[in-house]
């Protein structure tokens, strides 16, 4: 019994929303905490941790192969009970939320501080939750069609990015492994905040249509996701003296601040806006994923007054209060953790259980 | 009994459950009574007695029956009449086996309704005395036009011929470009006064059975009084009348509606409407010319990447004025900006007044220049273009910089091909100009993005709208932002989700000299 | 539910204009600085300067100079407003200028520069400049054939540059200089003699003091060794007498370059730097006053000319070392391939510098000649 037959992504669409997810926000913090950690190697470290990701996602992969016509709130109420789904619903709805809230919070930070100093914030919170439901109300389908969209109206991001080239200097990546190995290897896990998303996976599975393309799916998200990284993080060492990284925020708008084009001066106030496309793409996916994990709580086929009621009190509590770039980046650190247990860890458990408990079923049937 | 017991085939008004009320209701089944007199009596009781119907008494010399020709003057042809009808009737002496009646659309009809409903459609109705049955002939005369080069989409090299208000007409120059088996119509009559019939064209191996279906339940489940115009056809089946973004494609060229029924697209005509729908239609659609096919491949495609610039210059060039004059003014170059600040600097309106005002403006010229004749419409244009914006930079009111940006917009919207296109951007930028008052750059990114959301979940007859940008298909923009080379075009576009996609062999085989 | 969903929506949409427009500012009601600057003044404060353009058509001057004794450049705003007709806002400032005086009085004067990096509206692609002289003289410097101040600024450091006679410092690049240990930064320098003028590039310590100036031909050298050296330098150099057979005034050569390809190899011995430099240029010939046949002394004439080439730029390097200054930046190189030497004086790579031993090699060879022998 196909639950979900009428809300169908392509394979493409699986691939951008999984490396929308990841990439949103992060490819404008991610070059300094990099060097921060693991000094000119940093970028070997981002390869490193692509890798680990990749055998998470996989985990998620094989786990769903195993309930290919429902997502894993189904698996687990099939493999653990309706109760214990129903706690792992309100964690998933939890975590959506939050993942959402504050990608959210950062960009309309990002708008506040760098175009509309003067705008109040709920008022900006407001503006970008329009779309947000315009697209959101509609289904997967259509946040796939944007998530194919967004990317592919982002990929002039990079080319901007290589107007710099006057500034880059080569030799501030070397020397690579000034420190040794160790930090370059040890700072893996901190790359796991920038990639986290993919749990997403589990609940896209069922809309796939052509199943069997899962892993390669997700193995191209992922690159997707290292080679923006990667191109984003060597371009800010040749781009920064090693000192000017620690002294900087937001390194990615910095740089792009140094852009001037023949036309236009000063760009950084149009392109942080165009990146609204991107940015969007961390809120836009997980808010729909949080509506429909809360109406598989709630029995309800419609995610649409669920979806009215969480954007509605997004805006009204933005009213009251925004958090600050520090608390911003406080609330990260604890959703990195949380993400690892939650993304990395808990996958493979749960896929360990699922296997086991297989066998010890077959092996039941058998004798 | 005797000239109608020749014809076979019973008139049938056509299955539309939802005409009549009153008086037709009430006749539906109601039959002729076979007596000469009682039968006229009812007729001209229902029909109210019209002034310009004729009931033409006359004595068939052939047997002798006592008959009636009922018909409306100015619908029928009269010289048929009178020639084919008329004459024969009471000038053959003789019936042999076949009827002296040399019309050639003849049917028999046995109720009320399906009779009188003939005879108000243009056809003769002979009622002989004796006889159960009308005898409806196919007398149809109403005054038509030839089809003459279309108003609105000309083409520089195409056919010079639109279709006209007839849907026979327009049927027939459907099938002189497809003289195919497979190219089929399905007829359905819609209003309950107006009894329009309305044919679906398509090409029955190729075209979709599911569109079809929608297609037809969705004009099957109309419920009007009447159609005037394939404009409220169009408005009553679309997917969503409130977007701003047509969801059907409107054409008045046949060989447009041909070459989009050999893409495996659905083809609405409807009688008495010089315009046909097409559907399902995708954005891109709408910045498709048959020209494009006529022309070079290089300079279509030219023309082709232009068109969708122009369509993004005509919502955004204002809302960018704005946006970049009131709250980000670092991005213009620092010579520019001296310019504009001593151009703005005499101004007493905000840029957003002054945008509006000049929109407003060129509205209100364009609207008056549409509908006056030919000569006065253009002086109209002249003076309100050149005149008007020229006093109005020099009484100081608006700034040259802002008749030079209305300017601009307006020639990129006349760019693009299609009327319904060029209204939704007429609407389209007046919202994102607000969005960029309000908030700037950031205003106006919002508005792409509602936009961009707001396309990208638009179908038209279940196909995406957006296609194929929104689910992203490589493979159709062959025909899209570029005009491929006529060889390469092998396949059908995949937003008309074909049942059968090769359309062309391969004419240009590599390894060819 | 719709209904209550329509009546929301449109009860919020009217909010929004109730509420205003918060960061619109109609252009022609802001006072933009263009140019803005610092100086210090008898009694040791500091002093802002700005350079506002006039947008009015029937103004007799067209930019507006103002200065203000406070202690930063924000506090400086408020008085700016309050002498403007629009609000005053530094989103458009196109250079910043400095004097001599301030760079050498002040320690850490890059402090002052902190509100270009830290609001996120200000540009950091304004060029940088130090003035030779007091600030009062720059701004107030009207020439009728010149355009207003930022314009000039802006077109004379583009010519300049261009032909690599001055650097091109931007804010950002500044900024990058003072935070790299590897490097010391240099500024183009603006004096007014007779007529505003490029003199040259000030050079700087790590603490941003100034300490020297290169004239525009020794900037050319340092620009070559920086690599950032554009098309068709020029050089024009003395052949020997012995050569060319000529009499003193003849023997000017002057060479365009094509190919300027130059090489730093960093190596560390006995706790010095040894830096070997190798430069290898490609050039025609565009002036020859002596008759010698080049044809014949081809060989000849270009190791006299890579001779002399390499001259200059000893003499360069040694003024370097003897200011303890490396603008050039060998200190990058020592870094990236001798870090943990580099390690142990990177807190005063100057010093270190002036301690190393650079050799230098120039190879020229002729691509062109000319049209005539």
């Amino acid at each position: 019994m196909k639950k979900y037959a009428f809300n169908e992504i392509t394979t493409m669409q699986f691939i951008f929303i999984i490396s929308g997810i990841a990439i949103s926000y992060g490819f404008i913090e991610i070059p300094s905490v990099l060097y921060k950690k693991a000094g000119a190697g940093g970028w070997i470290t981002l390869i490193l941790g692509t890798l680990v990701t990749m055998a998470a996602n996989l985990a998620i992969v094989q786990l769903m192969k195993k309930m290919p016509d429902g997502t894993i709130l189904d698996l687990l109420a099939k493999y653990a009970g309706k109760w214990t789904a129903r706690v792992a619903a309100v964690a998933c709805t939890a975590y959506f939320l939050y993942f959402a809230y504050l990608g959210l919070v950062y960009s309309t930070r990002i708008i506040k501080a760098r175009v509309l100093q003067e705008t109040p914030g709920f008022l900006i919170v407001f503006m970008l939750l329009v779309p947000t439901y315009v697209i959101a109300r509609s289904g997967i389908r259509i946040v796939g069609r944007y998530a194919e969209l967004s990317m592919w109206l982002s990929v002039w991001i990079p080319f901007i990015f290589l107007l710099v080239w006057k500034h880059l200097h080569w030799l501030y990546l070397l020397p690579v492994l000034a420190d040794g190995w160790r930090p370059v290897v040890a700072e893996v896990p901190s790359t796991f905040y920038y990639f986290l998303g993919f749990f997403s996976t589990a609940f896209l599975y069922p809309f796939l249509i052509k199943k069997e393309k899962a892993v390669l799916g997700v193995l191209c998200a992922h690159m997707i996701t290292l080679l923006a990284y990667l191109f984003i993080t060597i371009l800010c060492f040749m781009f920064f003296s090693p000192h000017e990284m620690s002294t900087v925020n937001q390194l990615g708008i910095y740089m792009l601040k140094s852009v001037e084009l023949p036309f236009l001066e000063q760009v950084e106030g149009l392109f942080i806006v165009l990146y609204l496309f991107i940015f969007s793409l961390s809120w836009i996916p997980t808010y729909y994923l949080t509506a429909f994990c809360l109406s598989w709580l709630t029995g309800r086929a419609d995610h649409r007054p669920l979806m009215r009621i969480l954007l509605a009190g997004t805006v009204v509590f933005s009213y009251f209060y925004l958090p600050g770039f520090n608390t911003v980046y406080r609330l990260s650190d604890w959703q990195a953790k949380v993400g690892m247990g939650f993304e990395y860890a808990a996958p493979v458990v749960l896929l360990g259980w699922v296997l086991l408990r297989d066998a010890i079923r077959n092996r039941g049937h058998r004798s | 009994m005797g000239v109608l017991s020749l014809f076979g085939g019973r008139y049938k008004r056509g299955k539309n459950r939802n005409n009549g009320h009153s008086v037709a209701a009430a006749q539906a089944d109601e039959t002729l009574s076979g007596s000469l007199e009682s039968d006229l009596d009812r007729l001209c009781e229902l029909l109210a007695k019209p002034e310009d119907m004729n009931v033409r008494r006359l004595q068939i010399r052939a047997t002798g029956e006592h008959a009636a020709l009922i018909y409306i003057e100015g619908l029928v042809d009269a010289a048929e009449i009178h020639t084919n009808i008329l004459k024969p009737l009471l000038l053959e002496t003789e019936i042999g086996r076949q009827s002296p009646i040399s019309i050639g659309r003849v049917e028999k009809a046995g109720n009320w309704s399906d009779t009188t409903s003939a005879i108000l459609k243009g056809g003769s109705v002979l009622l002989v005395d004796g006889s159960r049955e009308a005898l409806v002939m196919g007398t149809q005369g109403w005054p038509q036009r030839d089809p003459t080069d279309p108003k609105m989409e000309t083409s520089l090299r195409g056919a010079q011929q639109g279709f006209v208000e007839t849907i026979q007409q327009n049927i027939a120059l459907i099938r002189r470009y497809l003289p195919n088996r497979e190219l089929t119509f399905k007829n359905l009559r819609v209003g309950r006064r107006g009894d329009t019939q309305v044919s679906i064209a398509y090409l029955a191996d190729v075209a979709n059975p599911d569109i079809l279906q929608e297609l037809t339940d969705r004009i099957g489940r109309l419920d009007v009084d009447l159609i005037i115009n394939t404009g409220e056809l169009a408005e009553l089946i679309e997917d969503n009348p409130y977007s701003p973004f047509p969801q059907l494609l409107v054409t008045e060229r046949p060989d447009a509606a041909v070459s989009h029924i050999a893409q495996g697209r659905f083809a609405v005509l409807v009688d008495r409407s010089p315009t046909v729908l097409v559907g399902p239609a995708s954005f891109v659609s709408f910045f498709q010319n048959i020209d494009d096919y006529s022309t070079r491949w290089s300079i279509a495609t030219f023309i082709r990447m232009l068109r969708f610039l122009a369509f993004f210059i005509s919502i955004i060039l204002p809302a960018f004025y704005i946006a970049v004059t009131s709250f980000n003014f670092e991005l213009i170059p620092l010579k520019l900006l001296l310019t504009i600040g001593t151009f703005r600097g005499s101004v007493p309106f905000s840029p957003f007044i002054e945008a509006v005002f000049m929109e407003l403006t060129l509205e209100m010229i364009r609207e008056a220049g549409v509908r006056l004749p030919a000569p006065i419409g253009q002086t109209v244009g002249i003076v309100g273009g050149i005149v008007i914006g020229q006093a109005i930079v020099q009484a100081g009111l608006i700034s040259n910089i802002m008749v030079i940006v209305v300017a601009f917009t307006a020639i990129a919207s006349f760019i693009l091909p299609n009327l319904d296109m060029v209204a939704a951007v007429r609407i389209i930028r007046f919202s994102l100009m607000i969005a960029a008052a309000m908030f700037g750059i950031f205003g106006l990114l919002v508005g792409l993005m509602i936009l961009v959301g707001h396309m990208i979940s638009l179908e038209s007859l279940g196909t995406p709208f957006g296609s194929p940008f929104a689910p992203m298909r490589f493979s159709d923009w062959r025909d899209t932002l570029v005009r491929s080379p006529m060889w390469k075009l092998t396949r059908r576009p995949l937003s008309a989700r074909v049942e059968q996609a090769d359309r062309q062999g391969a004419n240009r085989p590599k390894g060819d000299g | 539910m719709r209904k209550a969903a329509g009546l929301l929506g449109a009860a919020l949409l009217a909010i929004i204009p109730i509420t205003g427009c918060y960061d619109r500012i109609d252009m022609e009601k802001a006072s933009l600085s263009l140019v803005s600057g610092i100086d210090i003044d008898g009694q040791h404060r500091a002093v802002h300067y700005t350079s506002i353009p006039v947008f009015n058509k029937a103004a007799s001057r067209k930019s507006l100079e103002l200065k203000v004794v406070e202690e930063t450049q924000r506090q400086g705003r408020g008085y700016f407003d309050a002498y403007t007709t629009g609000s005053f806002n530094s989103r458009k400032v196109k250079a910043v200028v400095v004097s001599k005086r301030f760079t050498q009085e002040i320690p850490d004067w890059f402090r002052y520069m902190d509100v270009f990096f830290r609001d996120g509206r200000n540009p950091i692609t304004s060029r940088m400049l130090i003035f030779d002289g007091p600030l009062d003289q720059l701004f107030n410097f009207h020439s009728p054939g010149e355009p207003i101040l930022p314009l000039m600024l802006m077109g004379m450091l583009e010519s300049t540059s261009g032909r690599s006679e001055s650097v091109k410092t931007t804010l950002q690049e500044f900024h990058r200089q003072m935070n790299e240990e590897g490097q010391t930064p240099a500024l183009p320098e603006v004096a007014i003699d007779q007529d505003a003028k490029i003199k040259g590039t000030a050079l700087l310590d790590h603490h941003g003091r100034y300490i020297d100036t290169l004239s525009t031909q020794e900037t050319i050298l340092m620009r070559i060794l920086q690599k950032s050296a554009g098309q068709g330098i020029n050089f024009s150099l003395r052949l020997p007498p012995e050569l060319t057979g000529a009499t003193n005034k003849e023997d000017w050569i002057s060479i365009a370059t094509e190919r300027v390809k130059v090489r730093i190899d960093p190596s560390y011995k006995d706790g010095r730097f040894r830096f070997a430099v190798g430069v290898r240029i490609s050039a025609s010939v565009v002036e020859k006053l002596s008759s010698l046949d080049l044809d014949e002394f081809n060989r000849q004439a270009e190791v006299a000319c890579a001779k002399q080439i390499r001259d200059k730029l000893t003499n360069l390097l040694d003024k370097l070392k003897q200011d303890k200054i490396d603008p050039v930046g060998f200190g990058i190189y020592a870094r990236a391939y001798h870090h943990r030497a580099f390690e142990q004086v990177k807190q005063n790579w100057g010093e270190a510098f002036g301690r190393s031993d650079v050799q230098v090699r120039v190879s020229v060879s002729f691509a062109d000649e000319g049209s005539v022998k």
